[in-house]
């Protein structure tokens, strides 16, 4: 343990490989039945948890601005008491990302925080949505129960603020209130997203102020011990199809290059109704390949994407190739993390879409261990 | 030069073969003399350079550090910092003192009312997330880092150094007890490897996350620290300036080597006295090899005279005895240097012991001995050996051939020219010395007082010679016809110069020891008339930890609450005393109950009715001062002080000055109230506990021990007086234990001294014997003249150890420290300690006089 802490940050998370005290944290299972607003908050019973926004700004000139914003929440130690009157007291860390692209130059920033929660500095509410770093922050307009969110962050050259309006209602994943990540119980979060949020406000990048629109999507997800040791990384999928219907998709990976059969996802109808998507509904891969220089990792890239039952095959392609994340500063994943466009497959019916890739567990270091 | 080597080892040899016994105890003496001096130099840099190393590896890599004395920095100042350009990193410390214990092994049990148990550890809380870039540690387990985040979130962990891990007898995991603001159990989360931070103060430390530290010391929303990083590049002073601008009253920013020069500055006075005293037995040391050289000189007269005959030059013969110097100077400082460096532990484990009492938390186990301090302390004796041979070597050189064939069968006369010029030299010495302690008062530094007890010790040498000449005329008057007395004072006048500076050696001992007997005496007692009129109160009550020197630790006011609700309890004063930086020092400001204060309390004021000056000190919002605050900062009754507060400044007037003596810094004490009202602290550091008349004491300790937190600790009226008067036995220890060395290499000196006396006169005692006086008669005669330049030597330093002791008292004390002392005279003790010296020169001569005796008369006449 050379230098306590830097390396441990490069950690992060901590949480899965030998928890301390397995039993004590609140596993992700069947049956829970979620309230809103407090769901939207804070659940400190749990180990992990973030509020992850991303979506694809539009410029006046239509210049394209996909942009990422994720608030992580590592729980240290389970119970762990509240009653302290220390504004140090140690009880979570907390992590935050934030990427903006700029397609038209091929500009890729991203600012990353950390912060033990001291003195306010970071937290989150567990009434409801209000989550922050320092200046960087999401929070319901209106209260905690509003319907509209805000956000903003603040990096060196980057700035970035939105007010974003679902467009539809929340979708809750997977079955009974669970998203399972692999077999046996508590392999799971609790998952739910707005899956099509109308954004506006105004993003600065270097020096220029830009008022920006387009779409959002925000994901809630909180559990304890999701992955299992054979996992290595995930393939993670978020659309919003211009024929008002949104998709999310993912694929646990396992070191053996299998697929986890629990894999995922979630079709929702434009009128907001939501399909169950299980493994065999759908085919997420990518045609092609891309190798980061810095990190060394081959990412798909170029996915083809087909949900049969529902009539779609899709061809994603990415703003940028290079829109890799090292978060060596704070939860030392390095992960692929970029806005996508779709088109309908050749010879379909003329459907595009706008969306977010998280490619996970493809660099040797860095591998995440929810 | 080869000649003089080849001269001087003949010589050389020849003494070696016919004095091996002076020889040796000169050696001893020079070595005795060095090893002190050393030994006290190295302890004093030790325990210094043990503060300074806990200082740099405590600060780390910090640049500068935010602070306000005892009462801490707002926790929002953070903030504040962190948003500043040129603040790289900024990190919360809190540094505080505790008493650490295995929990549940033997012995485990805190016993009630004891103030030290277990081991005084200092405690530091950091964020142990963010501090790496501040200070390097290491677990010596290797830990995954999810179980490290683990057992840092621990709101019931810490980490040990391995020196505490030692000293208890505890592994990782392992229950410790710690007391603080209360008794806490903690489990052992990790223990640091002995390097860096965790390596200073012998490992005696310990650390915990910032937010436990917060609670484990009840110091919510305030930190001891910030320390800072700065951007690269950045102009620290001109960054500490502008964050000094924007702190809050009190509060200041410097560099963490500041801390390291207060410490310095804190220690000086008390470090000052040992090396005083320690270059006094390196002088006393001199003075050994002075009396050698000049016995040697004396003894050769005859031996030069020739050399000089056959054409050797005056600088020869300087040469020849510079060389003699130096061998004795070399053999003699080896020794010393590896006498030394045995006394130097002993002397830093006295030193560390004192400073922990008086000054500040230390632990220092082993004296740092650098080459260069040891040849430092080698050169130092290679130095004044060559310095005192000097002399002695100038006096051989002037010798003409002729004087010293002609001097070598008769006495050695002293011209009353000569003598007066030493009653001159000597009466203008003490004019000095008297001078300068006007100097001193006037000046209000001590300096000049250390010159002035020099110049009394120069009186007292110059006199010597004539009081052993009038002594010897003196004796030989008043005990006309007794032979063997008769004898004696005739030995003491035939060699006045050699014996001159005999007595002058154990006079100068003998008037540091008697100085310092007063000194100690005169102090002991002032402060026990202090301490039985002013603790007043019938029980005194503190957290445990305040009893680790400079601890910050304190309780909650409810305390007063608590006690006063016992029955028995008449009245509680609570007390509060915290550090302010005040005129770029830091002072301490104290909070107490002035009507309780003024009602049963009695401080001593230079002027004006205590309960008066209190009374009206609290209704005018003023403050009263100690004597010794007063005299270090020239601060007089009526001035107006001009503190920090954390809503600005606050001018206080001084309502009075009082006598104290329980720091040497000082302090300002206020109404607690006026101390809430402008600084908003309501801690207390202690509390004062007042029976009624009839109450019961033993009942009342019962009932006030359920009610205090277990980490209190109750002192008794005469517990606490037994406590102060422990601490000042054992800050004297070191003062005594250099004396002893110094009076021991006096005895040396009065040995080799009379030795030398016997060998010279060698015929004379042959004569003697022949005329009948039989062995015992010599034995007698010898050890007489030994009594006698005893008991010159005591009368001398006597009357020179009242004039050191007035000058300690006076000048160098009340201008170091602050202190007035009464100037007590404890005859009977000194007259005790003055017999035994006299006993022990007589003892010392045993030897030489034995030695006399068994010449056989023949080969005494023959020698000539």
């Amino acid at each position: 343990m050379k230098k306590l802490v830097p390396s441990l940050l490069a950690a992060v998370i901590i949480l899965g490989a030998a928890p301390a005290h397995p039993a004590s944290w609140r596993q992700a299972l069947p049956g829970y039945r979620y309230q809103f607003p407090r769901d939207h908050g804070a659940h400190e019973a749990f180990r992990t948890e973030w509020w992850y926004f991303s979506g694809n700004l539009q410029d006046a000139e239509g210049g394209k601005y996909p942009f990422m914003l994720t608030f992580f929440r590592a729980g240290l130690r389970p119970g762990a008491s509240r009653n302290s009157k220390s504004r140090w007291a140690l009880r979570n860390l907390y992590f935050g990302h934030f990427s903006v692209l700029d397609a038209k130059r091929k500009k890729h920033r991203f600012s990353e925080r950390i912060s033990r929660g001291e003195l306010e500095q970071a937290g989150a509410s567990e009434e409801g949505l209000r989550v922050w770093l320092r200046d960087w922050r999401a929070e319901s307009t209106g209260g905690e129960g509003g319907s509209s969110i805000h956000i903003s962050a603040a990096a060196p050259e980057m700035k970035l603020r939105l007010d974003l309006k679902p467009a539809k209602p929340l979708v809750v994943h997977g079955k009974d209130g669970v998203s399972r990540k692999a077999p046996g119980p508590g392999r799971a979060s609790h998952y739910y997203s707005y899956t099509r949020l109308f954004a506006s406000g105004v993003l600065e990048m270097e020096g220029r102020k830009i008022e920006v629109r387009g779409t959002a999507w925000m994901d809630h997800e909180f559990g304890s011990n999701q992955l299992t040791k054979d996992q290595v990384g995930w393939d993670w999928l978020s659309l919003q199809l211009s024929d008002g219907r949104d998709l999310m998709l993912y694929l646990m990976r396992r070191k053996d290059g299998s697929v986890e059969p629990t894999s995922s996802g979630t079709l929702v109808e434009a009128d907001g109704s939501a399909a169950h998507l299980r493994l065999g509904d759908f085919r997420f891969k990518g045609l092609d390949t891309w190798k980061s220089e810095r990190s060394g990792a081959v990412y798909p890239m170029g996915w083809e994407v087909e949900v049969p039952a529902h009539g779609l095959r899709l061809r994603l392609e990415p703003y940028a190739r290079a829109q890799e994340i090292e978060s060596k500063g704070s939860t030392g994943i390095t992960y692929w993390e970029g806005g996508v466009f779709a088109e309908g497959a050749p010879g379909e019916k003329k459907l595009t879409g706008v969306g977010f890739v998280e490619m996970t567990g493809y660099a040797p270091e860095g591998r995440p261990k929810f | 030069m080869s000649l003089t080597f080849s001269l001087l080892r003949l010589l050389a040899w020849r003494r070696l073969k016919e004095e091996p016994f002076r020889l040796l105890l000169t050696l001893v003496g020079v070595a005795l003399g060095v090893a002190v001096f050393i030994a006290v130099k190295m302890a004093n840099e030790t325990s210094i350079r043990a503060f300074e190393n806990s200082l740099v590896a405590i600060s780390g890599k910090t640049q500068l550090e935010v602070s306000a004395g005892g009462l801490g920095v707002d926790e929002n100042l953070i903030l504040r910092l962190r948003a500043m350009r040129e603040v790289k990193r900024a990190a919360p410390v809190i540094q505080q003192h505790v008493w650490i214990k295995k929990a549940g092994g033997s012995g485990a049990r805190w016993r009630r009312g004891v103030p030290s148990q277990g081991r005084a550890v200092l405690a530091l809380g950091l964020d142990l997330l963010g501090d790496n870039d501040f200070r390097g540690y290491e677990f010596e387990n290797k830990y995954s880092r999810e179980e490290i985040l683990s057992r840092i979130a621990d709101p019931q962990g810490l980490f040990i150094a391995r020196g505490v891990a030692d000293a208890l007898g505890v592994g990782v995991d392992d229950f410790v007890e710690i007391e603080a603001a209360r008794r806490m159990r903690f489990r052992v989360r990790g223990v640091l490897k002995p390097e860096g931070m965790a390596k200073s103060m012998d490992g005696r430390l310990l650390i915990m996350d910032i937010g436990v530290a917060q609670e484990v010391f009840e110091r919510f929303g305030r930190l001891d620290r910030i320390d800072l990083i700065l951007e690269g590049g950045s102009e620290i002073e001109s960054i500490r300036e502008k964050i000094q601008r924007f702190l809050p009253p009190g509060a200041i920013v410097e560099r963490p080597a500041r801390r390291g020069r207060d410490v310095e500055k804190m220690l000086a006075s008390f470090q000052l006295n040992l090396t005083v005293l320690s270059v006094i037995a390196l002088l006393v040391g001199c003075f050994l090899i002075y009396n050698t050289m000049s016995a040697s000189v004396l003894r050769r007269r005859g031996e030069i005279a020739t050399l000089r005959s056959l054409g050797m030059t005056a600088r020869g013969i300087v040469v020849l005895y510079g060389a003699e110097a130096l061998c004795i100077g070399l053999a003699g400082s080896s020794l010393g240097v590896a006498m030394g460096a045995f006394m130097a532990q002993g002397a830093l484990s006295f030193i560390s012991q004192t400073i922990r009492n008086l000054y500040a938390f230390l632990e220092v186990r082993h004296v740092f001995l650098g080459p260069g301090e040891l040849l430092w302390g080698f050169g130092v004796g290679l130095g004044v050996s060559l310095v005192s041979s000097l002399f002695p070597a100038v006096a051989a050189s002037r010798q003409s051939p002729h004087q010293g064939i002609v001097e070598r069968q008769g006495i050695v006369e002293v011209r009353p020219k000569v003598i007066a010029v030493y009653v001159a030299g000597a009466s203008v010495a003490a004019i000095i010395a008297y001078g300068l302690n006007l100097q001193a008062l006037a000046g209000g530094t001590p300096l000049p007082g250390y010159l002035s007890a020099a110049a009394v010790i120069l009186a007292t040498a110059l006199a010597s010679l004539p009081v052993v000449l009038l002594g010897s005329i003196i004796i030989r008057r008043v005990l006309d016809g007794v032979l063997k007395a008769w004898l004696a004072a005739h030995g003491l006048g035939r060699h006045p110069h050699r014996n001159a500076v005999t007595l002058s050696s154990l006079a100068i001992a003998v008037s540091m020891l008697v100085s310092l007997i007063i000194m100690i005496d005169s102090f002991r007692a002032t402060v026990e008339i202090w301490t039985q009129q002013t603790l007043r109160a019938d029980f005194y009550a503190a957290p445990a930890s305040r009893f680790i020197k400079g601890s910050k630790a304190s309780v909650s006011e409810d305390a007063i609450q608590a006690i006063g609700g016992v029955s028995g309890v008449a009245a509680v004063g609570g007390f509060r005393a915290v550090r302010l930086p005040w005129r770029g020092e830091r002072i301490t400001l104290a909070g107490g109950d002035f009507r309780i204060e003024a009602e049963r309390g009695r401080r001593l004021f230079l002027e004006g009715d205590s309960k008066e000056t209190i009374m009206r000190a609290r209704a005018r919002g003023e403050a009263i001062i100690t004597e010794t605050f007063s005299n270090l900062y020239g601060v007089k009754k009526g001035d107006l002080l001009r503190l920090p507060a954390p809503g600005g400044v606050v001018a206080v007037r001084v309502a009075g000055v009082y006598y104290d003596y329980t720091t040497d810094g000082g302090f300002i004490v206020v109404d607690r109230e006026f101390l809430k009202k402008h600084w908003g602290d309501d801690r207390l550091s202690a509390l004062a506990i007042y029976l009624s008349e009839n109450a019961r004491p033993g009942d009342v300790r019962k009932s006030l021990e359920e009610v205090l937190d277990p980490t209190m600790v109750l002192i008794s009226n005469s517990g606490l007086k037994k406590r102060v008067s422990n601490i000042f036995d054992q800050t004297f220890a070191i003062t005594y234990a250099l004396e002893f060395i110094v009076v021991l290499v006096a005895l040396l000196g009065v040995a080799t001294g009379l030795s030398s006396n016997i060998l010279e006169r060698v015929h004379e005692i042959g004569a003697l014997r022949a005329m009948g006086l039989n062995r015992k008669g010599i034995i007698s005669a010898i050890m007489g003249e030994a009594t006698i330049l005893g008991v010159l030597s005591v009368l001398a330093g006597l009357a020179a150890g009242v004039c050191l002791a007035a000058i300690l008292i006076f000048i160098v004390n009340k201008l170091s420290f602050g202190w007035t002392i009464q100037y007590i005279f404890a005859w009977k003790g000194i007259a005790a300690y003055l017999l035994v010296v006299i006993l022990a020169s007589l003892a010392a001569s045993w030897l030489p006089a034995r030695a006399a005796a068994g010449i056989p008369i023949r080969e005494a006449l023959s020698e000539e």
